[in-house]
């Protein structure tokens, strides 16, 4: 799979690492029960911090995207759905693009909320 | 040219090789001792020996296994070009020399047996060598030319450039896995742990760790294509690894190949070129500055080949 991050983006490199795997999942490169690259073997490929990418793979974990195994290293979940993953990926832009217009985090949840209760 | 020709022509040449030492056998039965000499010491004397049908049956055994092995490198479909040299007729020029050093051993021995009055009487002289050699080097050339060249697969259109920015971090990285290697392994570790008993324990350990060898090693391999070029690392610890730097690269392709055409599976060495072949299928295929080609199968290699043509392309 697919990684490519710049550290001139606004966005922190780990979630732009994140993101790579997400949009992976969503499109079909990367399928359920796949294992990403070892954090050490990735950090050192796009020359950041290892503490980087493993907050990355955090985050996607704590997304219930891939599960995280002292010895098997990064595994995306068996039985992941695509779709999910490209839902998580436009949850994702939705905050970036509320940010960028100064909105406030309480707001945009309230709008979200209001969107899902809705008709 | 079909695939079943391109079988028979580097299959046969074993079994032919074998006729001479199984005609003459049959044919000079009761004037062969009925123990005869198999191996023979560099002075020529007599190392060990066998029954004569033994020896008959070794002969037609070799030829077939040899055949086979060889055949199936033989018998192969349109490929992408992994090498400079048309490893085809290379396989056509190793087949051919291997068949000629092995129909002119085997019919030495035979010969050599002829009329002994025991197996300890017989002697082959160490010149027998230089004339296998001589027949092994005319079989060879031999074997080049009768081999038809490779059918080549049509090009695939040249790997599109992914753009990547200055300052850009991109990293991309397969898997790719071999159920083949892992099976393989697995059986040779069995094998090793049911033969330590009747075959002794040295047979038994060299099965178990060539088994571990390749389970380990051959089962799976980690590419990574980033500013640094091309690392495949191999196996589940992720070494050794074998690395192409990018200033090394002069070009990139991918196509379909196949494992006949490095005569295997595994890290592959062949005349301008090698490889890391756990599968047949889509590969990634780098040309280095001096010629020399390094193929790599992989899923998504076009991917890959984008990114790396993409990384030459970047004023960095």
């Amino acid at each position: 799979m697919l990684f490519r991050v710049d550290p001139a983006r606004p966005v922190p490199l780990a979630d732009q690492i994140a993101a790579c795997v997400r949009r992976g999942i969503a499109d079909g490169t990367v399928r359920p029960g796949e294992r990403l690259p070892p954090a050490r073997e990735l950090a050192s490929s796009l020359d950041v911090s290892i503490h980087t990418v493993l907050a990355g793979y955090q985050h996607l974990r704590d997304e219930g995207m891939i599960e995280l195994r002292r010895g098997r290293g990064a595994t995306v979940r068996e039985g992941l759905r695509a779709d999910r993953a490209a839902v998580l990926d436009l949850v994702h832009d939705l905050v970036a693009a509320a940010r960028r217009i100064d909105l406030d985090d309480e707001e945009l949840v309230e709008l979200v909320r209001h969107a899902a209760s809705g008709p | 040219m079909g695939r079943t020709t391109g079988a028979i022509l580097t299959g046969a040449p074993h079994l032919v090789a074998v006729l001479p030492a199984v005609v003459t056998t049959l044919v000079a039965w009761d004037r062969l001792p009925a123990e005869m000499a198999s191996r023979f010491a560099a002075d020529g004397t007599v190392v060990d020996t066998m029954p004569r049908a033994a020896m008959l049956v070794a002969a037609i055994l070799l030829g077939v296994v040899m055949s086979a092995v060889f055949a199936a490198i033989g018998g192969r479909s349109p490929a992408a070009p992994v090498s400079s040299v048309d490893t085809m007729r290379f396989f056509g020029l190793v087949s051919w020399a291997t068949a000629g050093i092995l129909g002119t051993v085997l019919l030495s021995a035979v010969l050599a047996n002829v009329d002994a009055p025991d197996a300890a009487a017989a002697e082959l002289p160490m010149s027998r060598l230089l004339v296998a050699l001589g027949v092994a080097a005319v079989a060879g050339a031999v074997g080049y030319l009768v081999t038809p060249r490779s059918p080549v697969a049509p090009p695939q259109p040249a790997a599109e450039a992914i753009a990547v920015a200055p300052g850009e971090l991109v990293s991309w990285s397969g898997r790719v896995e071999s159920r083949a290697s892992l099976a393989l392994g697995a059986v040779l570790v069995v094998a090793g742990l049911a033969a330590a008993w009747p075959a002794g324990p040295l047979v038994g350990a060299l099965l178990v760790a060539v088994g571990l060898a390749v389970l380990l090693l051959g089962s799976s391999a980690l590419v990574t294509v980033d500013r640094r070029g091309l690392v495949v690392s191999l196996g589940v610890l992720g070494w050794p690894r074998l690395r192409v730097p990018a200033d090394d690269i002069a070009s990139v392709t991918t196509g379909d190949v196949s494992p006949a055409q490095f005569g295997g599976w595994g890290y592959r060495i062949v005349p301008g070129g090698s490889g890391v072949v756990l599968r047949r299928g889509p590969a990634l295929i780098v040309t280095r500055r001096s010629g020399r080609r390094f193929t790599v199968t992989v899923d998504d290699a076009r991917t890959a080949a984008g990114l790396l043509v993409g990384l030459g392309h970047r004023v960095s």
